[in-house]
């Protein structure tokens, strides 16, 4: 087990290095000069070249990734265009929040998700299904800044009850980090337990038509057993493979979630970044998303082990 | 049964702990604490190193400026406390107040002023025209410095009490003395009613400031930039709310007391709410830029088609909606200021198609694309952009609108090359200029027309750029400044640098049942705000 992940992490550098080349190219080959950005509409064109040339980006390409090729291999993602702060510095600070956001998504996913998809497939074709499916294709097709523009207007504005915006780490409170990621998450947790509810439902309804499943009714096992004993299990790896695909839904929908309720996380930072072309921190953010993307997939498979032991690396 | 009463009691009171919420006690240093919700990010904190609006706002926080200008727009003392000017007008004598301290306890010297406005003169354009009249510029003793000119130079005054891009602020010797060129190194220290906290930034969420006790302000009741600086709050937060609907309801909830630049579609649901109050913050010229250096507008008859083209009102409603929101205005240099005039607008005042179509014509159109840029992150200039598609198309011109953020826009708008040559070239785009720049030719960038010197556009005019100078050596309020700055105008309506499309207005927010006292400036100032 420890050599297939230790397999598996080494796997993932390769990807980062088509991600470091890809992503370093793109952001040089979109128009847009963060020189320009950085001095402002009233500066002369003077000024801007000066710029340019104090944050090294009038040298060819080529020397550009060289020299950031070397600071990466060195573990330093280099420093922003704009606040000239280190850009590990900048993760560090704004990853907390994305953290508890995905995470608080995720667990409210699962715990709704799972739920509602058992609920819809045991009670597969009647009303209660039916209605599972519309939240499901409701949940999944409503975007996420409406969603959280609404349950701002609702929840904030009229009734009061909920922060609208903004981030308290749990060091500061427990209440108030859970009272300000309350909404964030609902926002962002619809989508995603739409998709699980569907594939939970789907999944299970294909395993309870298996002769197995027959043959434990047969034996005389209660539903409720038949359902969390055997068939759960057995429908489980999809599900898996789903919060696995899932997650990169996830970052997507971090990024929208933190600009509507003005959570300074990764997300924000990421968009702040492409819109003022800082190129290190877009690179040193888009490599952290794919490596920990990698991770999460190799979490994923290393979980499948768990629900079915034929499973095995 | 007794003891489930309880339970349930208790656990109301836990879940109301975590939903409700509770005002700060007056008194409290929440009390004390003004949260508001600037126009951008503050990213650079060296106000010469860039021009961004909210890196000055930045610079009149921490720092200090020799003089101001008051509401009326006149300069007024002060870090200055007295100056004299030699009969023959060459020699200005200034001499700092007493008491005046850096945030780190250390007195404000004539050299930290002395190194200041050098370093200031090498980047800002009305500091580059005072120091091209100077023949020294010395520190005499620690509060005296005097100023030497080779000529007399009737803006000497006004170019110190500049109030934007770069505002003349003064830092300590040890950062002055640094290139301009790069941001300075050392700490962020200045001689202003508030010290920047930098170990409470985060950079692209919050920027803090707290009262600089040890600060003197002048006697004088505020008077927009000028007069007595008096803080009555302990912190200033800025927080970051990318988005404009999340900010109102903010500032609506009380979880912000104010909101520096909320978006023109806001403002009704602003103006509904009896908390809120609103003051006008900034007065905005919108302008179509031509690029005078291909064709068809490279011949004035093109640009004066553009003009002829405009009806400020339609362009107005488009962008700012609501007529109380705009007004026309056909001066270059802003309506209801110092210099206000519309000599030589007469294109401007009155729209005519088919002439703008014959004069397109005569200038040789001949039907080949022109290309609009259009920023679509920035509603005020996108939506002028629209309308400036719009127009073009009723005069029957092949209209390329290209939709790009601003970040592109600004990495495009350097490219002189006409579009049929090089695809990144432009033949039009559209900004804004801010009513200080307006009302201040010599540093505003965009009304320049100094050729291949000029700003983007580059409009050339020798007879507008001499009026200019020529206007700079005149004493406001005389006869002979009426007649240079009627000549100036017109050489501007002559050559058309860009087309003004009048003004519209940018108003603050702010909770009224919170917030009183505020001075009302483009750059938000925070020094006499009371927080009940």
């Amino acid at each position: 087990m420890l050599a297939y992940i230790m397999r598996r992490i080494l796997a993932t550098l390769p990807v980062m290095g088509v991600v470091v080349v890809f992503v370093f190219l793109l952001v040089r080959i979109a128009p847009g000069d963060p020189a320009a950005i950085i001095a402002g509409d009233y500066a002369t064109p003077e000024a801007i070249q000066k710029i340019r040339a104090g944050l090294g980006l009038d040298k060819p390409i080529h020397v550009q990734f060289g020299l950031y090729v070397t600071s990466l291999l060195k573990g330093d993602l280099g420093v922003s265009l704009h606040s000239r702060l280190p850009v590990r510095q900048l993760i560090l600070q704004r990853v907390e929040p994305t953290i508890a956001l995905a995470t608080s998504t995720l667990i409210f996913a699962i715990l709704v998700a799972i739920p509602l998809g058992i609920l819809a497939a045991s009670k597969a074709g009647s009303l209660i299904d039916r209605a599972v499916m519309v939240f499901a294709v409701g949940g999944f097709s409503v975007p996420i800044f409406w969603l959280g523009f609404l349950l701002i207007f609702v929840f904030s504005v009229k009734l009061d009850l909920l922060p609208v915006q903004g981030y308290v780490s749990f060091r500061e409170g427990f209440a108030p980090f859970v009272k300000h990621l309350i909404l964030p998450t609902l926002a962002l947790g619809m989508a995603y337990v739409a998709l699980l509810a569907r594939i939970t439902r789907a999944s299970l309804l294909e395993v309870l038509h298996s002769e197995y499943i027959r043959t434990a009714y047969a034996k005389g096992l209660r539903p409720a057993s038949v359902l969390f004993l055997h068939a759960l299990k057995n429908a489980a790896v999809p599900v898996l493979t789903t919060i696995g695909v899932g997650f990169a839904l996830l970052i997507g929908g971090v990024v929208i979630t933190e600009s509507v309720f003005a959570l300074p996380g990764l997300g924000r930072l990421t968009v702040d970044a492409v819109l003022q072309r800082d190129y290190a921190i877009i690179q040193g953010v888009t490599l952290i998303f794919a490596f920990v993307y990698a991770l999460v997939n190799l979490a994923v498979d290393l979980a499948y082990t768990l629900f079915d032991p034929r499973i095995r690396y | 049964m007794r003891s489930r009463r309880i339970a349930r009691r208790f656990l109301t009171l836990l879940i109301l702990g975590c939903v409700g919420s509770s005002p700060p006690v007056v008194g409290h240093p929440e009390a004390q604490t003004v949260r508001a919700v600037m126009h951008a990010e503050l990213k650079f904190f060296d106000p010469l190193f860039t021009t961004a609006d909210i890196t000055q706002n930045h610079g009149y926080m921490i720092y200090d400026t020799l003089f101001a200008l008051d509401e009326k727009g006149q300069p007024q003392l002060q870090m200055v406390d007295t100056y004299r000017i030699s009969a023959d007008k060459l020699a200005y004598t200034f001499t700092l107040r007493s008491g005046l301290k850096w945030h780190d306890g250390k007195p404000v010297r004539s050299a930290d002023a002395v190194a200041s406005l050098k370093r200031w003169a090498v980047k800002d354009a009305a500091g580059q025209k005072l120091i091209a009249r100077t023949a020294s510029l010395e520190a005499t003793n620690d509060r005296t410095f005097v100023l030497k000119l080779k000529e007399p130079y009737a803006l000497t005054i006004r170019a110190l009490a500049k109030e934007y891009s770069y505002v003349p602020f003064i830092l300590p010797e040890r950062e002055a003395v640094q290139d301009p060129s790069k941001p300075f190194e050392g700490e962020k220290i200045g001689s202003g009613p508030f010290m920047f906290v930098e170990k409470e930034w985060v950079p692209g969420a919050k920027a803090v400031y707290v009262k600089f006790k040890d600060y003197v302000p002048r006697k004088e009741a505020a008077s927009y930039y000028a007069g007595g600086k008096t803080v009555n709050v302990e912190r200033v937060e800025w927080i970051v709310i990318p988005d404009q609907s999340t900010a109102v309801a903010a500032l609506e909830k009380g979880e912000v007391d104010y909101l520096q630049r909320p978006q023109v579609d806001q403002w009704p649901l602003l103006r509904k709410n009896p908390t809120v109050g609103m003051y006008l913050g900034d007065v905005y010229q919108m302008q179509i830029h031509p690029n005078h250096l291909v064709p068809p507008f490279d011949n004035v008859k093109a640009r004066e088609a553009l003009m002829l083209m405009v009806n400020q009102a339609d362009y107005l409603q488009a962008i700012a909606g609501d007529p109380q929101n705009w007004r026309t205005c056909y001066s270059y240099l802003g309506c209801k200021g110092w210099l206000e005039t519309d000599i030589g607008a007469d294109l401007l005042k009155k729209q005519d198609l088919d002439r703008a179509k014959q004069l397109l014509a005569e200038a040789g159109y001949k039907g080949e694309k022109i290309v609009v840029m259009a920023p679509s992150d920035y509603p005020t200039i996108n939506a002028a952009a629209l309308t400036t598609a719009a127009m073009l198309r009723k005069l029957g011109v092949n209209v390329d609108l290209q939709t790009m953020d601003w970040g592109t826009l600004t990495s495009r708008r350097p490219i002189k090359d006409p579009p049929s040559k090089n695809p990144a070239g432009w033949h039009i785009f559209h900004t804004t200029s801010g009513y200080a720049p307006l009302k201040d030719p010599w540093g505003h960038a965009n009304i320049s027309t100094a050729c291949d010197k000029a700003w983007f556009g580059w409009p050339c005019s020798p007879r507008a750029t001499k009026a200019l100078d020529e206007l700079a050596d005149l004493s406001p309020g005389t006869d002979a400044f009426k007649k240079g700055l009627a000549e100036y105008h017109s050489a501007l309506m002559e050559n058309i640098p860009y087309v003004p499309l009048g003004e519209f207005f940018q108003y603050a927010a702010y909770r009224k049942d919170r917030l009183s006292h505020i001075v009302e400036t483009p750059f938000a100032v925070f020094w006499s705000m009371v927080k009940q």
